[in-house]
């Protein structure tokens, strides 16, 4: 059932494109306004560039997954998946799933135009840096799933969505920037492996909750 | 085959269905009549476990809904005023979707046959985002065909339809009472609720009265 949920989620996107191609363009957009707006040498840049792709990819989570929720309410489509006799929490599963494979695309199409645009090298170890920026993603697809689950039947979901994501995913950002700076810099394990480890339990207690709760969140 | 017990609904600090309790036997129509805004359609949604109640019990086929056991759902079919379908998939896609969520895949041709039956052949590959609303009726009309379901909760089936959709309507309905199918339905015309139902349920003031 999971495969079935997750080939719609898949297949929804291949056909309207809503989600990436707005990802991408929002996602291009805030790297031209970086780009343009820190006009200062490449050794002061290189020190925020790693807190400027997670905000990007923050603001980018935003818009995806709001849009990834909104064409459920759409002809209340939503109302096939809960009243189906499916395990509710496979729902989230499949959204969380679809949402890191939305994302991750987003970011190998804009990763070249990013380094390219702030005058950046790449990171010493690309294998490091795609492992790591793939648990991240996973952290925060996790979080943004259950938050849009929860938000997605309030009136004003598109206010209530970033107020409760931002403060959520305000630790996965973190995480990730301390991360992205370790392996950037060159820096040994062993410096950065605690924000690693804040990672991997941020997936696996939302993933927890996410896949315990939606069963009752998505009523309305 | 269903037991609906002392259920009760708030908006807002508003009661909408107050301790409300019957039951449905198998084989048997039920029509919920009222005002708009009494609470009918709320009533199918809670029962579909659509929508959250505040209190109270529904047992279908001896399982409580509430519970979290998807399997409950298993031989429940809700049709409500909206399709509850993807805009961006056609309403092929949207059928085989419906059906491999049931765990009852049917055969493409199968879904075509039925389109073709209800008149939705020529656009069976559009995205329903194109189709009126008696178009999207039809399509309902044709889910609950394809799958398999001991009761049926439908909201105002003729809303929207032409005359030909009305008849089409009135064949499916009269087919499945004649085959022993459960059906609990929102009508709004009483010369229908009472050929279609074995029995009336008013709904006024957030309680149910039978007639």
């Amino acid at each position: 059932m999971f495969f079935t949920l997750l080939k719609k989620e898949l297949f929804i996107e291949f056909r309207s494109r809503e989600v990436t191609l707005s990802m991408l363009v929002f996602g291009l957009s805030i790297i031209l306004a970086f780009a343009f707006t820190t006009n200062v040498s490449k050794v002061i840049v290189a020190n925020y560039v790693p807190g400027m792709f997670w905000i990007m990819v923050l603001f980018v989570t935003v818009l995806g997954v709001h849009r990834s929720f909104a064409y459920e309410k759409e002809f209340d489509a939503f109302s096939m998946l809960i009243s189906a006799p499916i395990d509710r929490g496979l729902i989230f599963v499949a959204k969380w799933i679809s949402g890191f494979i939305f994302l991750t695309l987003m970011e190998i199409l804009v990763a070249i135009p990013f380094f390219k645009f702030l005058l950046i090298d790449f990171p010493p170890d690309p294998f490091l840096a795609i492992g790591t920026t793939l648990l991240i993603n996973l952290a925060i697809m996790a979080v943004a799933s259950l938050v849009s689950g929860i938000a997605m039947r309030a009136r004003l979901s598109e206010v209530l969505l970033p107020v409760l994501l931002f403060p959520l995913l305000s630790p996965v950002i973190i995480s990730a920037t301390k991360i992205s700076a370790g392996i950037m810099a060159g820096d040994p394990f062993k410096l950065w492996q605690i924000w690693l480890l804040i990672i991997l339990s941020i997936i696996v207690i939302f993933a927890l909750v996410g896949y315990t709760l939606f069963d009752f969140i998505t009523e309305e | 085959m269903l037991s609906v017990s002392h259920l009760s609904k708030s908006f807002n600090y508003r009661p909408v269905l107050k301790d409300i309790t019957f039951n449905l036997n198998a084989s048997e129509t039920i029509v919920i009549m009222g005002k708009n805004g009494a609470g009918k359609s709320t009533l199918l949604r809670i029962l579909a476990r659509i929508m959250a109640c505040d209190s109270g019990e529904v047992l279908f086929q001896n399982i409580d809904m509430f519970k979290g056991v998807p399997n409950a759902r298993k031989k429940l079919l809700y049709l409500g005023h909206a399709p509850a379908m993807y805009t961006a998939l056609s309403a092929v896609e949207n059928l085989e979707l419906a059906m491999d969520l049931r765990e009852s895949s049917v055969d493409q041709s199968i879904i075509r046959d039925h389109l073709d039956k209800f008149g939705l052949l020529d656009q069976a590959d559009d995205p329903i985002s194109i189709y009126s609303q008696g178009m999207l009726q039809r399509l309902k009309l044709t889910y609950a065909e394809l799958a398999d379901w001991d009761l049926l909760l439908i909201d105002e089936p003729f809303s929207g339809l032409d005359q030909d959709g009305i008849l089409q309507m009135d064949d499916a309905l009269t087919r499945w009472k004649l085959g022993f199918k459960s059906m609990c339905m929102v009508l709004h015309n009483r010369e229908r609720a009472e050929q279609y139902g074995d029995r009336i349920l008013h709904l006024d003031d957030g309680l149910i009265l039978e007639e």
